[in-house]
């Protein structure tokens, strides 16, 4: 039974009164950035208290720049136009279009949005561990405090959870710039159209003037309540040369624990998958970097 | 809420409560049901429809997103009794085969041949990996729209 009956729509038209119609309506309220996610959560019963509706797509949050060599992208930019943008292989951040690419259907990437995708909260969503693997920043303002920035780690918590407060509103996400550096994002599913049953993305980082590493972040989705890093394989890998060997003997630490379980994938199984998505995704960085 | 809605290039005033679909709006309070209802959670593309030109799933988007917007049905394909030249090759291909698939299928087709006019196998099986044929008649379908990529078209 479909118990969602929101009865007011708010249409703020700028970043600031966004903010104020949040504290006002709190809880009460839901942001609307793409709704991909929205109606199946009110058949879950996930809105039954919500009563007011904020579409943000008057605010011009859609975009996507560069400037300090970092990637800027709006809160409400779609994956459609993450996925065509001028991003390459030689970006440290490249994963980000990657992983905008490879959502499918077409009909969801012309929908979705990176922030509502990051807000969602959700661990088996592709941006939120490709985010994670690229050190992105969350860009988040209210009326009373103001903005603040928040680290990847910290800005997901829990399933459905993360730190944005009900009165926060996520504006922007900046990816920053690593030079010798790129990054993957793989995923297996049981189809091309499915959620993940894991995904996996990486960021490596080259010494300035040799071939071994000098920063590593592997970051895994659908394994725990959110994206999390593969802290054992990120360690061993630093300092050491991005070498076939030393890439297989990293992917093989895998998890530092026990994979939850999901309707179609054990936790037996995914432990038998990480290294091969890890291996996978960690060669396809390092080609991108030594490439260039 | 009351708003207006642009879908085949024609205005209708539309009133339905805020949590409503764009799907459930335009077969309910328009009447136009060559826009499908499946699984009502963006995992089939039955109701499949054009905005502003490109396919999105009408069944997860609020109807009064569509506003200031341009709907495209299936009902908006022929040009009066003229079938467009992509659903004259739909026929000549039978790609139909229960039909309930048919109009999503169309749209994808037809979004897909006016970005990419000339459209690789592989190209136009991504553009219609978001819309489930339960026939499985998959190739008909990819057949047709090779078809009708090679033919001049006048729509």
């Amino acid at each position: 039974m479909v118990r969602y009956n929101p009865t007011v729509l708010e249409r703020p038209s700028s970043i600031n009164e966004a903010a104020q119609l949040l504290k006002k309506w709190g809880s009460k309220a839901r942001i609307v950035a793409g709704n991909t996610t929205i109606y199946e959560l009110a058949n879950q019963g996930g809105l039954d208290d919500v009563d007011t509706v904020i579409d943000l797509s008057k605010l011009n949050l859609n975009y996507i720049t560069r400037y300090d060599g970092s990637l800027h992208i709006g809160a409400m930019t779609r994956f459609v136009e993450l996925a065509s943008s001028n991003l390459t292989g030689n970006d440290s951040y490249f994963a980000a279009k990657e992983a905008a690419m490879k959502l499918t259907p077409p009909q969801i990437r012309n929908m979705a949005t990176i922030g509502g995708s990051a807000c969602s909260g959700i661990p088996f969503y592709d941006m939120p561990v490709t985010l994670l693997a690229i050190d992105a920043e969350f860009h988040a303002t209210s009326s009373d405090e103001g903005e603040r920035t928040i680290k990847a780690e910290d800005f997901f918590i829990d399933y459905f959870v993360t730190t944005l407060r009900a009165e926060e509103l996520l504006t922007e996400i900046v990816c920053p710039n690593k030079e010798r550096s790129s990054s993957s994002f793989v995923k297996l599913g049981r189809t091309t159209i499915d959620f993940a049953l894991v995904n996996a993305a990486v960021n490596i980082t080259l010494e300035p003037k040799r071939n071994r590493m000098s920063e590593v972040r592997i970051a895994l989705g659908a394994v725990a309540a959110t994206p999390i890093r593969a802290k054992s394989a990120e360690d061993f890998l630093i300092g050491q040369e991005p070498s076939r060997e030393n890439i297989i003997k990293a992917a093989s630490l895998g998890l530092d624990f026990e994979p939850s379980p999901s309707l179609h994938a054990s936790s037996k199984y995914k432990k038998r998958v990480i290294p091969i998505l890890v291996r996978d995704a960690l060669f396809a960085a390092v080609n991108r970097v030594l490439r260039t | 809420m009351k708003t207006i809605l642009n879908v085949n290039d024609e205005s209708y005033e539309v009133e339905a409560a805020l949590g409503t679909s764009l799907c459930d709006v335009i077969r309910e309070t328009i009447g136009l049901t060559g826009v499908k209802k499946g699984c009502d959670s963006g995992g089939c593309g039955m109701c499949t429809v054009l905005m502003d030109k490109h396919p999105i799933f009408s069944c997860m988007t609020p109807f009064w997103r569509a506003e200031n917007k341009k709907i495209l049905t299936v009902e908006g394909l022929a040009d009066q009794d003229r079938l467009s030249k992509l659903q004259e090759s739909f026929v000549q291909n039978h790609a139909p085969q229960c039909g309930y698939c048919t109009p999503a299928m169309l749209l994808v087709a037809k979004a897909l041949l006016d970005s990419n006019p000339h459209p690789t196998d592989g190209e136009i099986r991504s553009a219609l990996g978001g819309v489930l044929c339960r026939c499985t008649g998959y190739n008909p379908y990819v057949n047709a729209i090779m078809q009708a990529a090679r033919e001049p078209r006048s729509k």
